[in-house]
């Protein structure tokens, strides 16, 4: 159980990985939400265990349910074993068997966090196996002490309940054929039974088989895909591999064809699809006993196999939507139990015709159930149960005991001793001796879970049985009276017990029918829920016969392919994919950038149409100065050079005018380049969108962060969410969950005060911490804020200059906000005593790394006896950022331009010094002017030059209360420019948020404003100081 | 003293043990009067020089950044980094493009000679005595026919270099 889950890593199985990742996450936070409703409830009740919301409970059922579903599919071990536990408790919560308390609720968040380690081990794998055998243990000491007790799970879950069936199958098998019709040793040795014919004995049996498994998949689509993938993949093998051993074939091939079998029986079962499930078990014995009995792959036995794969990929084919042809599962299975018959002895006693034609019930068995009656009146029974029912066993169980109030009974599959250990049941068969009625019996077995009785009345006279079958759906008045209408009676049979109860429907025991014909039944009722029943509506009559056993899957594969296609709209993308093509959508915007150079620079040579008019006129005075030469009759040979000058101009005209097309391309150019600009912005939007996801599940975790905090040091704490949803890039989601539950956890354990204190600060008992994330400009702003007590800034301080962070000098300067800040230096942490939940983690220091990382800005502001506010600021997105272009010196600068309020120019006259500072007055307003290299050190002239300028070009920064006007050379204009970090080759520079790369192809420094504005309040705070 | 000698020693059996053949290539390069030679592993690509968009905040040796098929790099000036007198750009200026620790830098070398291959056992030591001028670059000399070359430990080029910049 410690071992970790082993499987063939396989390119399938990373798909179906990556999707159980996404998938269960999910499940996961709604286990995780609805187990924080149930202990709120709880502590409001004041540990009283009761007033919960059903439906809440039913919902982490289902959730622990789909958890188990989706891990058996894959194979995972432990998981599944501990999601069926969790699976167990709320099930027998929700029953009633079980009273939540508190120690439940912590059982269950510990087995909700050992599951989610699982799962997260699966993404990276860690050093130490994770075992969850602690939890698996208590949850089942839980169980038996609530008295409902269960036997441990495998994932062999759904295998097992075919085994069961098989099993049954089998024994009366054995009891009517002896036991050379076993799939037992002796039957290894097909030497008849040409495949194509089939005999008609092994074609009944398939056809009982198969009428006995039932499809009963509510697979969420976007599995059926993946599910076809793993088919087709496994069919490829098995047809690679027949093919190569045609007649013969290591021990080696054999196992490798047994494997496949086995691995499509378990995916095709897992998630539903008992038929094919069914088929692969059936070849899987076939190749068990050749493997036993060392016997090599016979020719027909190869065939039969192919036809068998044949079917499977007819089956796969139906799945995707590619094929209406249902496969023929009974012919592949008849062919292959053929072979068992071929060895068996050819004593047979062939079967009673009027059995026959009455499948749906095994006939074997029946025989077994009229010997056993000697004579008396006997009813044959069969009671379905539905496939995911907790306690199958003990169902099973009750039905046996109902039975036995009602008469003898002289048969029950399986045997009532083990019925209780059973995690799976998916059917009882029973032969009951009675003289009660069909209806009396039909009633009694009408337990809670079963789907579907069929009951047989065995007549000894006769021999013939009533066969009564039942299509599985939720009968309505209108589906009643089509049954007492139609003769051979269908028996719709209740979901639910309490309905089948209220109906006490009739059943009409006629023995008319030998159910020649196939009894029409039903099949819409409404009011039904469509998805649950969906599959069984379509089955019933192809229930009751072999022929139309076929059609099933056929309406099953119409319904399915129709699901494939829904499959197909949402699609899992590597996210590396989608960086990619963000990254080129951001080299796009380059080149647009580009293009509007280019376009405008052609724009302004085109020149306009003076220059024709111009020739023009030159022209026509030339003509005119001709006409007036020759009307003069003077010298020849000016009148040679004029008409010279005549044709040169003509040519220039010429020229100018395919200018002029060329102006008229420049304009349709420039139009073609908006268009390429709206294009470009359209797919920057799409390909950002694709990546966002709103933060409301992040958020959501911290419920159960604040939850822990509260219980482990006694305060309560309300958490207050708002802004959920707010989207943001999916990578920084990712990237923001760790610096959170720091800042969360921070607020929870240092900066809320315990209740005591809090109310004798005249506070709210209830802390509250409150996570904000919206939207301003292009920037999302994330906020943890708490009502506690604030940051100490005399302790910090003490702090920092005792680890030598700050001088003492320096320590005596700083203000307020400046010792806030340094709880942001490496190597300090505020809290006095390091507790379990803070201790760990990181530091303030790392927060802000990651927050830069993701080029975010993170500021904290804290009163005293107030509280404290962590606000961080992220870009919209990590790649581009709409901004102004400005030169400053010799180099472009970009800036967001979100943060620039105005541009303005100041006149010389209006700059003053006001205390040592540069200050220009605009408008009444007062304005401190910054010169980029008043702030940044380092090689170069960042100053703008303009010592003799009557004018200053300002971009004013920042906000209402901090403005500030950076002094800049010229205005180049707005741009999108694509961010590029720094650091990613480098690393981060103070005051540079980024680079980015200009339409000429040149890096250009983005301006980190914010971290700007704090360096230009520092250095003034300083100099007032002094 | 000694120590340091046995890691360099180790560091040279690694970089033996790479190559099978015991042999290694390397791609040298001026640097004033010096030959270097850097493990043609690390080098990416050899560029011209360009526009280096300069970096505020930075260490002298930082020239600034360029844009190299849509990536930002940052430049460093080696000579600046070795306490190099700066000499003007010529036409035998490269940048050598190599990767370091998962990034991607570019050094400005005064000239790119040739690829070659050594024998590993041509390698030694870097002296004790040393001193001064990019002493902790150097994994060993490797001595060839006439000359000498600088084995150089490129992937420690833009450490420590905190200190002398960092804050406002």
């Amino acid at each position: 159980m410690a071992a970790m889950d082993s499987l063939p890593r396989d390119e399938m199985f990373e798909a179906l990985l990556g999707d159980f990742l996404d998938e269960s996450a999910q499940h996961l936070d709604r286990l995780n939400e609805n187990l924080l409703l149930v202990d709120e409830k709880l502590r409001q009740n004041g540990d009283q265990p009761q007033g919960f919301d059903i439906e809440v409970l039913n919902e982490m059922f289902r959730a622990a349910h789909s958890l188990k579903g989706l891990s058996a599919m894959l194979g995972l071990t432990n998981i599944n074993q501990l999601t069926h536990k969790v699976e167990n408790v709320f099930d027998a919560a929700r029953n009633g068997q079980l009273a939540i308390d508190r120690g439940v609720i912590d059982l269950m968040f510990r087995a909700v966090d050992r599951i989610s380690a699982m799962v997260d081990a699966l993404r990276d794998p860690p050093d130490e196996p994770i075992d969850a055998d602690a939890e698996v243990q208590d949850i089942a000491e839980l169980l038996r002490r609530a008295g409902c007790e269960k036997k441990q799970s495998s994932q062999n879950d759904a295998e097992k309940a075919l085994a069961d069936l098989q099993l049954a199958a089998n024994a009366v098998d054995q009891a009517l054929d002896g036991p050379s019709i076993a799939t037992g040793e002796g039957a290894g040795n097909p030497t008849a039974a040409p495949p194509s014919r089939v005999p008609d004995q092994a074609q009944t049996q398939a056809q009982q088989i198969f009428a006995e498994v039932r499809d009963d998949s509510d697979i969420d689509p976007q599995y059926v895909a993946i599910l076809a993938d793993e088919l087709e993949q496994g069919i490829d093998t098995l047809m690679d591999t027949l093919l190569r051993v045609e007649g013969g074939g290591t021990k080696e091939d054999l196992e490798s064809l047994l494997c496949t079998a086995h691995r499509i029986k378990g995916s095709s079962a897992a998630v539903g699809y008992q038929r094919a499930a069914k088929l692969a078990h059936l070849m899987e014995d076939r190749l068990q006993q050749m493997r036993e009995s060392n016997k090599p792959l016979l020719p027909e036995i190869n065939d039969v196999l192919l036809r068998c794969t044949d079917a499977l990929r007819q089956f796969a084919a139906v799945l995707r939507g590619n094929a209406t042809e249902a496969p023929d599962f009974v012919d592949a299975a008849a062919r292959l139990l053929a072979l068992d018959h071929a060895t068996a002895s050819a004593a047979e006693p062939s079967p009673n015709a009027s059995c026959q034609e009455a499948p749906g019930i095994g006939e074997d068995w029946i025989r077994a159930i009229l010997e056993a009656s000697q004579g008396s009146r006997a009813i044959a029974g069969l009671v379905r149960l539905h496939a995911n029912i907790p306690l199958p066993g003990l169902k099973g169980r009750l039905i046996y005991e109902k039975l036995q109030h009602l008469g003898q009974v002289c048969f029950f599959e399986p045997d009532p001793a083990q019925l209780e250990q059973m995690e799976r049941l998916e059917a009882v068969q029973f032969g009951l001796l009675t003289d009660q009625p069909l209806e009396a019996v039909d009633r009694a077995v009408r337990v809670g879970g079963a789907s579907d009785v069929s009951l047989h009345l065995v007549n000894d006279e006769t021999g013939a049985t009533a066969p009564s079958p039942s299509p599985a759906a939720k009968p309505s008045d209108v589906g009643r009276a089509a049954t007492v209408q139609d003769a051979p009676k269908t028996n719709p049979a209740a979901a639910s017990p309490e309905e089948a109860d209220q109906d006490g429907q009739a059943i009409s025991p006629s023995e008319a029918s030998k159910a020649s014909t196939p009894p029409r039944s039903p099949s819409s009722k409404p009011g039904e829920s469509a998805a649950a029943t969906a599959p069984a509506a379509t089955s019933p009559g192809a229930n009751v016969s072999g022929t139309n056993a076929s059609a099933r899957p056929e309406a099953n594969g119409k319904g399915k392919s129709s699901e494939a296609a829904k499959a197909g709209e949402t699609l899992r993308v590597d996210i590396e994919r989608l960086d990619d093509l963000m990254n080129l959508a951001g080299q796009l915007v380059i080149s647009r950038a580009r293009f509007f150079e280019l376009g405008d620079k052609l724009k302004a040579q085109a020149g306009d149409l003076r220059a024709a008019q111009l020739l023009r006129g030159v022209q026509e005075t030339l003509t005119r100065l001709l006409s007036h030469n020759e009307a003069l009759g003077s010298g020849l040979e000016l009148a040679t050079q004029l008409r010279r000058m005549e044709k040169d101009l003509q040519v220039l005209q010429e020229e100018l005018s395919s200018l002029t097309e060329v102006r008229t391309a420049v304009n349709q150019l420039s139009e073609a380049i908006h268009q390429f600009d709206r294009i470009t912005d359209d797919i920057q939007r799409s390909v950002m969108q694709t990546r966002m996801v709103p933060i409301g599940p992040l958020f959501q975790r911290f419920k159960r962060v604040v939850r822990d905090v509260t219980r482990a040091n006694g305060k309560t704490i309300q958490l207050i969410i708002r802004g959920e949803k707010t989207e943001l890039d999916k990578r920084m989601i990712d990237e923001l969950g760790d610096p959170l539950i720091h800042l969360v956890r921070n607020s929870a354990d240092h900066g809320i005060e315990p209740p005591e204190e809090r109310k004798a600060l005249g506070k709210p008992m209830i802390g509250t911490i409150t996570l904000d994330a919206y939207q301003r400009g292009n920037s999302i702003i994330i906020e943890v804020i708490d009502d506690g007590k604030g940051l100490n800034a005399d302790r910090i301080l003490r702090k920092a200059v005792s680890r030598g962070l700050v001088s003492q000098a320096d320590a005596e300067k700083l203000s307020r906000q400046e010792i806030y800040q340094l709880i942001f230096l490496p190597g300090l942490s505020t809290a006095e005593k390091v507790t379990e939940v803070s201790g760990r983690g990181m530091g303030m220091d790392i927060v802000k790394s990651k927050i830069e990382d993701l080029s975010g800005v993170i500021e904290l502001d804290s009163t005293p006896g107030v509280g404290t506010k962590v606000s961080i600021r992220l870009p919209l997105t990590l790649a581009i950022l709409p901004s102004l272009l400005v030169e400053i010196g010799d180099d472009v600068y970009a800036m967001p331009i979100e943060v620039v309020r105005e541009i303005v120019c100041a006149r010389r006259e209006n700059i003053l010094t006001v205390h040592g500072q540069r200050t220009a007055r605009i408008r009444q307003r007062v304005i401190s002017l910054v010169e980029l290299d008043e702030l940044f050190h380092g090689i170069g002239s960042y100053r703008a030059s303009l010592e003799d300028a009557t004018e200053t070009t300002l971009v004013v920064l920042g906000d209402q209360n901090h403005e500030l006007g950076l002094v800049v050379n010229r205005v180049i204009g707005e741009q999108d420019v694509v961010i590029k970090s720094v650091a990613e080759n480098y690393h981060n520079v103070p005051g540079i948020a980024g680079a980015s790369i200009l339409g000429n192809g040149r890096v250009s420094l983005i301006l980190d404003v914010g971290a700007l504005m704090q360096a230009v309040l520092r250095r003034s705070s300083g100099s007032f100081a002094t | 003293m000694s120590t340091a000698v046995h890691e360099q020693e180790a560091l040279i059996q690694e970089h033996a043990h790479r190559e099978a053949s015991g042999t290694m290539q390397l791609v040298s390069f001026r640097l004033g009067q010096e030959e270097y030679g850097v493990e043609i592993t690390k080098v990416q690509e050899i560029i011209l020089m360009g526009e280096i968009t300069k970096v505020p905040q930075t260490p002298e040796y930082i020239k600034g950044l360029i844009n190299l098929r849509s990536s930002v790099i940052p430049i460093v000036d080696l000579r600046l980094r070795f306490g190099l007198p700066p000499q003007e750009t010529t036409d035998e200026t490269r940048i050598m493009v190599v990767n370091v620790r998962s990034k991607t830098i570019g050094i400005i070398v005064d000239a790119v000679s040739e690829v070659l291959r050594i024998n590993k056992d041509q390698i030694a030591p870097p002296p004790p005595t040393v001193a001064g001028l990019g002493r902790e670059y150097l994994t060993g000399l490797v001595k060839l026919d006439k000359r000498l070359l600088i084995l150089l430990d490129i992937e420690r080029i833009l450490d420590e270099q905190d200190g002398s910049y960092g804050e406002f």
